[in-house]
């Protein structure tokens, strides 16, 4: 469908690959309109290429370093951990300052004034007397200051039920019992979120050296649940130590299978929505991937091979045992992990032609799992991902510009072509506007709001996509087909913004989601569950229709094996068995 | 830097991005439609970058900029490479985008364009747009008319700039206008500045800088700017807390 992209993305492309295999791959894209819907982005699952399976790649490629500097805590869990990162030559500090409060509702949004943690990311070696400066600064929370010494302050709060089961699991010598953790996903802490590039005045993306450990995007919000997911550990061990010294410490079965909860809600709409470039880029190199698999030349490699059918075998195990609460807005787990049965039965009686694979699967099963076999695939190839993911940053930076020299005509015809989904929208029908999207007074944060009900319209966030560009060509359509843009937007300034996202993302073929997200019918949890995917999410667990829970960082390696460069191989960990000493994640069921 | 000098009475350590939010926050408080204020976001951080006054005009020019938040300028006269426009009153923050589209559009058919703008004000920020022109791909120049030549946010001068070259800045004198008001006279070309442009301050770096290091922002304008900004939040219904978001 595609023969080129920008030409930013095409270089590193074409010298990894070279142009015939990259046109071959380029050709065999799967198409925008198969892809973008909201139903479809939602059906995603993670791969090597998202953001916490890419950090943890690094982290044991290079053999990070991270030590507990001290841990003082008191018996409530009420102090302070500092440790030491060695991240490839490059120093990092993690301060988590630990409080216990008793709260009646701890949801871990950003307007709240108190989270059970509070930690800062430093650039290099911190001394305490800096640590201690900085917090006093945290408990301002954001109206704090900081500056270009600290990546971001993040924020967490303790299960209360899990995190207390551990502790009192510790405290008489035993092991917490992994079948209760898992009833919630398998975690003691929640990532409440990780506010830096730029706010508090801390250091700015964009400022960082190109060889920072954490240049890649996301990687610094990845990385700060990494270490509260390792601080959950040391604290827990910690607290347990104050009711008995002889505690037990948590087992690194158990630790491994423990990852970090994670809520989301409305505002990844907004986001998404805002930076097109950035859905571009995440789409665009999954597909990327698959398609490079899909189109192989040639047997496909015993190791390879064998590889998928492993993948198979824990995919289709975690489906079965992960999380067993009854989920909406998801296919039943059972039905993925059946058809995943299916899908390894083909490949025994039919080979291996992964294109194959696909459409059949794409002929005979539901989306989900349809999107799980191209994860699979994709992840039969790391090294092939890797390469394709240094397309990650450059595509979510390509410029964001109009081209005022374009005529009217020509960019009528962009907008014909690139957005027919959105123009084939009647969105004068009832209901078709229902919602805009607005920042919360209340929540801090993005909301959805109802026209006519709700205040917040005057100022409402972009997201009407399909509004946008209808509203665009109906004034393209009364101007000379001759004039330029830039003589078009002199009149018609409202446009500017669309402009630019129509031109900047012409060449990219995966930059808007097809649905119309102020619909009645819209439900924002498919594209929450895509941004919770994206980031590394492996089961996202719906609350409703708005909020989608889940546990990041579930099976990666312990610092301890990051040091030794083991450990990568995590993904789909399986539950510790409760009463024997727990099993190694990498000790798998067939 | 120790945190204890983060913050003093004078100044607030502040950092690109953040500047960027408060700016198109802000701006959309005052009216500035969201188009414009996404646009405008990055010359207030230009200025704070190198001047350290990209807040500090927003705070001291609040009225001016809310009574022509929506004002559109208009195409005065139009020639094959060049246009006149009238801002009407509004600042090189909503009417300086147009007129650098403008002035791309005919550089790029033309080989030259040339675009007066009058009647405006907040000419700091045309270093913005020079370097704007320059990520285009373009050679630019801005020549900039005060009538008040002490303003701290009117510097008349000459702003130049083009692709791989550093952005300067020549204070002199303009002649040759006799508008009130601020103006200025952008001319972008597809081919290398001329000598005479490459004289003057070397504003390249300071950009650079701030996105390394961070930036010292008035204390008043950081808070005055920082409250507006945050009224950009609006309360929620019981029957959206219920049912929509």
């Amino acid at each position: 469908m595609t023969t080129t992209l920008p030409d930013a993305l095409m270089a590193p492309l074409v010298e990894s690959f070279g142009a015939d295999r990259l046109a071959q791959a380029l050709a065999a894209l799967r198409p925008a309109e198969e892809l973008l819907t909201a139903e479809a982005l939602g059906s995603v699952k993670a791969t090597g290429l998202s953001f916490a399976r890419s950090l943890v790649a690094r982290m044991v490629r290079e053999r990070w370093r991270i030590r507990l500097r001290e841990i003082e805590v008191d018996a409530s869990g009420v102090g302070h951990a500092v440790y030491d990162i060695d991240a490839d030559g490059h120093a990092m500090t993690f301060a988590a300052f630990s409080q216990n409060e008793e709260v009646e509702e701890k949801e871990g949004r950003l307007c709240d004034s108190y989270f059970d943690g509070i930690g800062v990311l430093f650039q290099g070696t911190t001394p305490m007397q800096r640590i201690l400066a900085e917090r006093e600064q945290t408990k301002f929370l954001w109206a704090g200051r900081t500056d270009n010494s600290v990546l971001g302050w993040t924020v967490t709060n303790r299960s209360d039920r899990f995190f207390d089961a551990a502790v009192a699991a510790l405290a008489v010598g035993r092991q917490p019992d992994a079948g209760q953790l898992a009833t919630g996903g398998g975690y003691i802490l929640r990532n409440a979120g990780f506010y830096g590039n730029g706010r508090m005045g801390c250091a700015v993306w964009r400022g960082l050296d190109k060889d920072h450990p954490l240049i890649h995007p996301y990687h610094q919000e990845m990385f700060g649940l990494y270490l509260w997911r390792g601080f959950g550990f040391d604290l827990a061990e910690a607290v347990a130590r104050h009711r008995n010294p002889n505690a037990a410490t948590l087992d690194a079965g158990l630790k491994r299978f423990l990852g970090i909860g994670n809520a989301s809600g409305l505002g990844m709409v907004a986001i998404i929505t805002r930076w097109p470039l950035w859905l571009a880029t995440w789409v665009l190199v999954r597909e990327l991937a698959l398609a490079f698999a899909v189109t192989d030349p040639g047997p496909v490699p015993g190791d390879v091979v064998a590889r998928f059918r492993e993948l198979l075998v824990r995919a289709r195990h975690y489906y079965r045992t992960v999380d067993a609460r009854p989920l909406e807005h998801v296919e039943p787990r059972d039905k993925v992990a059946a058809n995943l049965d299916q899908v390894a039965a083909w490949v025994d009686a039919d080979g291996t032609n992964w294109a194959n694979v696909m459409d059949r699967a794409a002929a005979e099963f539901d989306r989900e799992t349809v999107e799980q076999v191209a994860s699979l695939l994709i992840d039969c190839y790391p090294a092939r991902a890797a390469l394709i993911d240094r397309l990650t940053p450059i595509g979510m930076n390509l410029a964001f510009d109009v081209m005022p020299e374009q005529t009217v005509a020509d960019l009528a015809g962009m907008v014909r072509r690139r957005y027919a989904w959105a123009l084939d929208m009647d969105l004068a029908a009832a209901e078709a506007r229902r919602y805009f999207w607005y920042r919360s007074e209340e929540h801090n944060e993005q909301r959805r709001g109802e026209r006519g009900v709700d205040p917040g319209e005057p100022v409402e966030s972009f997201v009407d996509v399909a509004g946008a560009a209808q509203a665009l060509l109906a004034d393209l359509e009364r101007a000379s087909s001759d004039t330029r843009v830039g003589r078009f937007l002199f009149d018609h300034p409202a446009h500017r913004y669309m402009v630019a996202r129509v031109q900047s993302t012409a060449a990219l073929p995966y930059a808007e989601i097809h649905t119309n997200l102020i619909d009645a019918e819209f439900l924002p949890v498919r594209i929450i569950r895509f941004y919770l995917t994206t980031m590394g999410l492996e089961s996202a667990a719906p609350k409703n229709f708005r909020w989608v829970r889940g546990v990041l960082m579930q099976g990666a390696p312990l610092p301890e094996e990051l040091e030794a460069g083991a450990g990568a191989d995590w993904t789909f960990p399986v539950q510790p068995d409760s009463s024997d000493p727990p099993a190694s994640p990498r000790r798998r069921a067939s | 830097m120790n945190a204890a000098t983060v913050t003093t009475a004078a100044t607030v350590t502040t950092a690109v991005r953040e500047v960027e939010r408060l700016a198109q926050d802000s701006l959309r408080m005052m009216g500035v439609p969201f188009p414009q204020a996404e646009r405008a976001m990055h010359a207030v951080t230009w200025a704070e970058a190198v001047y350290g006054r990209g807040l500090q005009f927003l705070m001291a020019r609040e009225s001016r900029l809310r009574q022509t938040a929506s004002q559109q300028p208009r195409l005065i006269e139009e020639t094959a490479d060049s246009v006149v426009i009238d801002a009407g009153g509004a600042s090189l923050l909503t009417a300086g985008p147009p007129a650098l589209d403008l002035a791309t559009a005919l550089a790029r058919t033309q080989g030259i364009g040339t675009a007066r703008l009058t009647n405006t004000f907040g000419l700091m920020f045309a270093g913005e747009l020079v370097a704007w022109a320059a990520g285009r791909g373009l050679g630019c120049t801005a020549a900039c008319w005060s009538p008040d030549p002490y303003d701290p946010f009117e510097a008349a001068g000459v702003y130049a700039g083009a692709p791989g070259d550093a952005l300067r800045f020549h204070a002199r004198a303009q002649s040759g206008s006799d508008d009130a008001d601020a103006a200025m006279v952008l001319v972008c070309r597809q081919r290398p500045l001329d000598a005479g442009d490459t004289a003057g301050e070397d504003l390249s770096a300071h950009f650079e800088a701030a996105l390394r290091h961070g930036m010292a922002c008035p204390a008043d304008a950081f808070d005055h700017i920082g409250r507006l900004a945050l009224t950009i939040r609006q309360p929620s219904s019981e029957r959206s807390r219920n049912q929509a978001g």
